[in-house]
């Protein structure tokens, strides 16, 4: 494991001054611009830093009395977040098992996929801005299944009382009438709510397509694996073909809904600092889970009061197996 | 705008439903029926 030290704190600069430096992340100790208040802006300086921590503490310290004296009246509060490798009392580095597996690339994401197109890394942007007291989804899909192990956001513009979610669900499978000849029956959950099981003599009276690719760009089916934790589903999943087959025995790892399912919250009622902060999300050392193509991502942004537009931008820590275009 | 999640049924919720369905059990009286149609057409 890389030992480093990645640290990102804001200090304030002129316009001109900020608009000498790019408007995206580096990790180099260059700058980024993330907010504008009058005639200053608000620029992130990050490092990621091997063995030797002296050069970050005294560009800390230097710039640290900027902020200090910006924070007065136009600086909002600023944020120092640290992800550094741990170390035993005696100095010794702590290995900490890596989360990702073996067959998976790791890649810091700003944007999903577009699975309309097929154009990997090129979808929906992970940025929302928001102005009036209410809330906003930004949605997102993936062309492979992934797996989330840490990642980060940047809020700029907060109020008091402004949080996000980020969950992720699974949208419903579609069926086809085919009574008394169908490969599937429904059994109901209640309500509308009703589960596809296939029927052992094939006289059942749905059929579900779960070859059917979702479009002719992406490799996943248009039919929707719901995770089964008790492992009582009647189907499995190859992650390596995407295959969706049928498991007669009732053993299955996935199930088949009619209805959409709330998988995971992610992150729950996160409440945005008033003012602006840049936070990691730490890697969990746990075992992820694979996340499959067909699910939806959703973060959903709210504001608790009218003053300046609250700004939201997240990255996501993936292990994939395809990390290019 | 996207979906209400908070309306969504969650998984947990489901491996309950499942289980107080019955749908194991129905699922295996038909495979049971299924067999037993099988044997007797081929007696």
């Amino acid at each position: 494991m890389m030992n480093f030290l990645h640290i990102s704190y804001p200090v304030w600069k002129t316009i001109a001054q900020a608009n000498t430096f790019p408007f995206y992340h580096k990790v180099d100790g260059s700058d980024s611009i993330v907010a504008f208040t009058g005639d200053r802006a608000m620029v992130y300086r990050t490092y990621a830093i091997g063995a030797d921590y002296t050069d970050w503490a005294a560009a800390f310290l230097a710039d640290s009395a900027v902020v200090t004296e910006l924070a007065d009246g136009q600086a909002s509060v600023y944020g120092l977040s640290s992800v550094a490798a741990p170390v035993a009392k005696d100095g010794r580095r702590i290995q900490i098992a890596s989360a990702i597996g073996d067959d998976q690339d790791v890649q810091y994401t700003g944007a999903g996929d577009n699975i309309v197109t097929g154009a990997r890394l090129v979808g929906q942007d992970f940025r929302s801005a928001i102005e009036e007291i209410s809330l906003i989804t930004v949605d997102w899909q993936f062309m492979e299944w992934i797996e989330i192990t840490g990642g980060r956001v940047r809020n700029v513009g907060s109020t008091d009382g402004d949080f996000y979610h980020y969950d992720i669900y699974a949208p419903a499978t579609t069926g086809v009438s085919n009574p008394g000849a169908g490969a599937f029956d429904k059994y109901n959950l209640g309500g509308p709510n009703n589960m596809f099981v296939p029927n052992p003599t094939n006289e059942g009276d749905w059929d579900v397509d779960i070859a059917e690719k979702h479009n002719a760009n992406v490799v996943f089916t248009k039919a929707v694996p719901v995770i089964a934790k008790a492992k009582d589903g009647y189907f499995d999943w190859d992650p390596v073909t995407y295959a969706l087959t049928v498991n007669a025995t009732g053993t299955g790892k996935y199930y088949l809904f009619d209805f959409e399912v709330a998988l995971i919250r992610v992150i729950n009622k996160h409440w945005m600092v008033p003012g602006t902060l840049d936070e990691f999300l730490a890697p969990a050392a746990y075992a992820a889970k694979k996340l499959l193509p067909q699910y939806i991502h959703q973060m959903t942004i709210n504001k608790s009061a009218e003053a300046v537009s609250t700004y939201l931008y997240w990255e996501l820590l993936l292990g994939r197996a395809d990390t290019t275009l | 705008m996207g979906k209400d999640i908070s309306k969504m049924p969650t998984l947990d919720a489901i491996s309950k439903i499942i289980k107080e369905t019955g749908v194991k059990e129905k699922y295996k009286e038909k495979v049971e029926k299924a067999e037993k149609e099988k044997a007797k057409k081929q007696d």
